[in-house]
């Protein structure tokens, strides 16, 4: 295994449900992952797959009810936070300052009717424990610190007023002014166009290297994900089902539904004749989940050994490539 | 900000100048000669002709508008065709009272509206929001004038709580003035607090949702100063609204709280007006109810500038 003393967060076995009216919905299932100090991964899989719940829930942020972490354990700097309650000092105390979380929607994610200043500089005062007028000059040097350009006057400014990526700059200058160790950064260029995509994660990338931190990145794009993250995790229906660096993920997958989900993604350098190739069918309702493979009924390599029961996460090559699927080891299956 | 306020104070100048011509059309619209109703139909035609004149009735509209206004500036509402003295003596007699009882009941209204609908929105499913829910709904859609008579009837009739008349005004007595002022205060508030507090639980509600609470969430603020300084401003805007249009009541619901409690104030003076054809207490009337209504939207749109800072812009 790893060095532990480099480890920053471990996530082991956590289990959130949901508790509706139609049952228990087991939106994160037994999910385990590492992220190392200074070290970007990333969490990929189709909407609905749990990723984002799974980043909820480490920050203890998932709405109760009816959503509840069932069991499991996540390891921040040695300290368990789900010992904590989710309302206590010592919890918040984590939210902003040791991990802090990026979201898909800037145009949505500052509050519209207080001043960028404002906002960053409450956030600085409480996890800082300085007097307003330092929180807010220290405000100035993390917009400056992000690359925002006149970041005195852009302090008075309000979110109205700025673009969607000066605004994702915002919210990541609030984790550099706290000096979080962990940024979590769900789908963080989703919503921005491509020349601003790149920017953010360019901005994301220096961090890691200026500041050592660590970055966990929740995406859909591939592309961001063979430019950026060191490791992959690979989610399906509540449950990581692939994780390895990002070079075995990407060349040498071994469970179907990654494969489906690389050959789903364009290449330039693909001939006329090849066509996309969309992974058939829907992604589970996490309500009526199988007791097997919950990926059965769209794997092209399903049989009837599918069918014995969840897959566990196994061994399956060097460098910590770990798969969940009965036929992986069938060579024959997966001959392309 | 500033340019924002002046531009808006001089909207409402010109609202006022269109209410005016308004107001003072009601003499010319209503059907019939104001004097011979007045008056009565067998009075001589020269007491008639006299009145006419003493009113500049005679006088070319526009310059009985501009007269109008000059008197107005003066502080001459003209004379009351029925009891024979100054409008504006009336007014100065009978606002007082329904200040006494609008503006108590105004403040009480906004504070356990908001109050109940951020207890609601935070307990939102728990039996003290379904309590308070149950209660407020209850407030609005109740009549004004049944919950005044089931207030009296129990309160003074049968428990001798609270005396059924006579408003003591606080400058006599203030002991006085809680005893009579209880009851129409509470009845003139209910209505506005349901309303308001439906705003705000709905408000909040939609408000707690948004991404930006998340964000305040996930940057480690702390619930109580999410609820009541990040969402609570957000959930105010739609507030100021329903209490802009709630200040105009203060006057106009006056109406019906002074008839029930028996209290001599500018709703029922207003109420008599309209029965004895007394013109001219009946525009003085209107007219301050007007200018409350156009006061009362002014100040709705500077708060909104000073709470959204993208309605100023867009104003401003």
């Amino acid at each position: 295994m790893e060095d532990n003393r480099n480890i920053l967060l471990e996530v082991k076995h956590l289990k959130t449900s949901f508790f509706t009216q139609a049952g228990e919905v087991k939106a994160v299932d037994d999910v385990s992952y590492y992220i190392k100090k200074g070290e970007i991964i990333a969490v990929v899989g189709e909407s609905g797959c749990g990723k984002s719940v799974t980043q909820m829930s480490v920050m203890q942020l998932v709405q109760s009810p009816p959503g509840k972490i069932v069991g499991g354990e996540v390891i921040f700097e040695g300290q368990n936070l789900l010992e904590y309650d989710r309302n206590s000092p010592e919890m918040r105390a984590v939210r902003g300052a040791g991990i802090a979380m990026i979201f898909q929607e800037p145009m949505t994610s500052l509050n519209p009717v207080f001043k960028i200043g404002t906002q960053l500089s409450e956030v600085i005062m409480i996890h800082k424990k300085v007097d307003k007028k330092t929180a807010w000059e220290e405000g100035i040097k993390a917009l400056e610190a992000v690359g925002i350009p006149d970041a005195k006057s852009r302090m008075e400014n309000y979110p109205f007023q700025m673009s969607g990526g000066m605004r994702q700059r915002v919210l990541i200058a609030i984790a550099v002014a706290c000096g979080s160790k962990l940024i979590i950064a769900d789908e963080p260029t989703t919503a921005l166009d491509v020349t601003t995509q790149a920017q953010v994660m360019e901005l994301l990338q220096s961090l890691v290297k200026t500041y050592g931190t660590s970055i966990l990145m929740v995406t859909h794009n591939l592309g961001l994900v063979t430019r950026y993250a060191e490791r992959v995790y690979v989610m399906y229906a509540g449950k990581v089902i692939e994780s390895g660096t990002t070079e075995d993920i990407l060349m040498h997958p071994v469970h179907p539904y990654t494969k489906g989900l690389l050959n789903s993604v364009p290449k330039l350098d693909a001939s006329d004749e090849e066509r996309l190739v969309a992974i058939k069918g829907q992604p589970p309702r996490l309500s009526e989940l199988p007791s097997y493979c919950a990926f059965y009924p769209r794997c092209p390599y399903a049989c009837e050994e599918c069918k014995q029961g969840y897959p566990i996460l196994e061994e399956v090559g060097p460098n910590e490539h770990f798969c969940a699927c009965w036929m992986k080891n069938k060579e024959v299956a997966h001959a392309e | 900000m500033t340019s924002y306020i002046i531009k808006r104070v001089l909207a409402s100048i010109a609202v006022i100048f269109i209410v005016s011509i308004f107001v003072f059309s009601i003499i010319h619209l209503l059907p019939g000669d104001p004097v011979v109703m007045a008056l009565g139909l067998e009075t001589p035609m020269e007491d008639i002709e006299r009145v006419r004149e003493e009113h500049h009735l005679n006088d070319p509209l526009p310059q009985q508008y501009i007269t109008w206004i000059v008197e107005m500036f003066h502080g001459d509402f003209g004379d009351s065709l029925i009891e024979f003295r100054p409008v504006a003596d009336i007014i100065k007699e009978r606002l007082p009272r329904t200040l006494a009882i609008g503006i108590p009941a105004f403040v009480l209204g906004i504070l356990l509206g908001l109050l109940i609908g951020i207890v609601s929105a935070v307990r939102r499913g728990k039996a003290i929001d379904q309590t308070l829910t149950f209660f407020t709904t209850l407030s609005i859609g109740t009549p004004q004038f049944w919950i005044g008579m089931l207030l009296l009837y129990l309160f003074s009739i049968k428990l001798h709580w609270f005396p059924m008349r006579n408003l003591v005004m606080p400058g006599e007595s203030i002991l006085g003035y809680l005893r009579s002022a209880t009851l129409p205060i509470i009845c003139s508030c209910l209505q506005m607090m349901g309303s308001i507090s439906r705003q705000t639980r709905s408000n909040m509600l939609e408000v707690i949702s948004q991404d930006y609470i998340r964000t305040a969430r996930a940057n480690g603020i702390s619930e109580k100063t999410i609820v009541y300084k990040h969402a609570l401003k957000n959930a105010l805007i739609p507030v100021v609204t329903v209490i802009g249009m709630n200040l105009r009541n203060i006057i106009a619901g006056a109406v019906l709280i002074e008839n029930i409690f028996s209290i001599p104030g500018i709703g029922v003076t207003m109420t008599n007006a309209i029965n004895n054809r007394d013109y001219w207490v009946l525009q003085g009337c209107v007219l301050i109810v007007s200018f409350i209504a156009v006061f009362g939207n002014l100040v709705v749109d500077i708060l909104y500038g000073y709470i959204d800072p993208r309605i100023r812009e867009a104003r401003g």
